[in-house]
């Protein structure tokens, strides 16, 4: 099949090129509030406050895991940016093939060093994938980092929400209930 | 030079592994982040004092085969979809006007290329590697090898420029592919099988008096 709509090509060249970790957070977070809930409140083999309190509990966990997500990609990739300064031989136009990829300084301890085993490439090629791999590099730190926000942070945040929204599911039953009443 | 250490090898694993394809990345730390976001949330879950027996029975019962179900069908579903999706565009199943008339336009002898004639560009054999290693490896293939001398650089041009056109597609495409791949397994298909499974023995408790309404 041959694609022939510039738009379709072009909405997913830029799907490749700005689609990443934290923006995966973002759409995963956002489907998973529509959906979740949704699927927990359907599930009729259930008593009424068990799922009411497994809605709750699926919209808190959603919202707080998500932007806790990420913020801590965001961070991450931010500071493996920071760290990860290179140098290169024989580069001043785009064309120029790189042969050696090595770190700027000691302090960044992310840049990737490579001696031998790395395959040389033309400047331009060689930014993008840089680029690539610091989101990649960002998402794996920010995995790490997940640990430490999620037993500190998400989860009281995540009780707080759920509280929150299992009061608002009984008190929109109970309003649902005497309107019922009153008919 | 600085001397290479355990974190650069490390980085430069990194580096080989995901600087090309985005989407493996995808996969694997969403995997990552399901496995410790479930293991937190069960903690929580049983640290919970506030919550009723019954209902933290399911809930953490729900909590652990719903991440079950979410890992194991997000790393398959997605991972499936992605290897799905780079094999189609490798194969040239699904591929841009303008990578299948740079493809095309290969061969320099045809003065008039077409973009759905770009399979003649390269012979059976050729095909079955892959549109990347051909382009990738284009002083290996027939037609850089038939090619007069002084066409020669505008094969290999040709070959490079194209090669970006359609690695920036088959990146866009499979982190399409893999993003909507993780909304369906993360999302519907996770919650959907684990509240089944795990709401059956709620069921059954909830037929005994204390909870049962």
């Amino acid at each position: 099949m041959i694609i022939k709509s510039k738009s379709i090509e072009k909405f997913v060249n830029y799907s490749g090129r700005k689609l990443n970790a934290p923006q995966q957070a973002v759409i995963m977070g956002a489907s998973a509030v529509l959906f979740q809930p949704y699927i927990n409140r359907k599930n009729k083999r259930l008593d009424e406050d068990t799922r009411d309190m497994a809605v709750a509990r699926s919209i808190g966990k959603c919202i707080v895991g998500n932007c806790s997500d990420f913020l801590a990609r965001i961070v991450a990739i931010f500071s493996v940016a920071k760290l990860s300064n290179y140098i290169t031989k024989s580069d001043k136009n785009n064309e120029d093939i790189v042969t050696v990829l090595t770190p700027k300084s000691k302090l960044d301890i992310f840049a990737p060093n490579m001696k031998d085993g790395f395959a040389p490439r033309h400047k331009n090629e060689l930014v993008k994938d840089i680029k690539s791999y610091r989101f990649a590099m960002g998402a794996l730190l920010a995995t790490g980092f997940a640990v430490f926000l999620k037993t500190t942070i998400e989860l009281p945040l995540t009780k707080k929400l759920t509280d929150y929204f299992y009061k608002r599911e009984k008190m929109k039953k109970e309003i649902h209930d005497k309107t019922d009443r009153n008919k | 030079m600085i001397k290479p250490t355990g974190i650069s090898r490390f980085n430069n694993y990194i580096f080989k592994n995901y600087a090309k394809d985005s989407s493996k990345l995808l996969v694997h730390v969403g995997t990552g982040v399901t496995v410790i976001g479930a293991s937190a949330q069960v903690g929580m879950l049983l640290a919970d004092k506030d919550i009723e027996g019954h209902t933290k029975k399911y809930l953490v019962n729900q909590e652990i085969i719903t991440s079950g179900c979410c890992i194991g069908l997000y790393y398959t579903i997605c991972d499936g979809t992605r290897r799905l999706a780079n094999r189609l565009l490798e194969q040239g199943k699904i591929l841009t006007e303008k990578v299948a008339m740079g493809l095309a336009a290969l061969n320099k002898e045809n003065h008039n290329p077409q973009a759905s004639k770009w399979k003649d560009s390269f012979t059976k054999d050729e095909l079955k590697k892959g549109i990347s290693y051909n382009l990738e490896h284009i002083q290996d293939t027939k037609i850089y090898k038939n090619a007069s001398e002084n066409l020669k650089p505008q094969v290999i041009e040709n070959a490079q420029k194209t090669l970006e056109s359609f690695r920036g597609f088959k990146n866009g495409s499979s982190v399409l592919a893999v993003l909507l791949a993780s909304i369906f397994a993360g999302n519907i298909a996770g919650p959907i099988l684990g509240n089944f499974i795990a709401s059956l023995p709620a069921k059954k408790d909830c037929k005994q008096p204390p909870c049962g309404k």
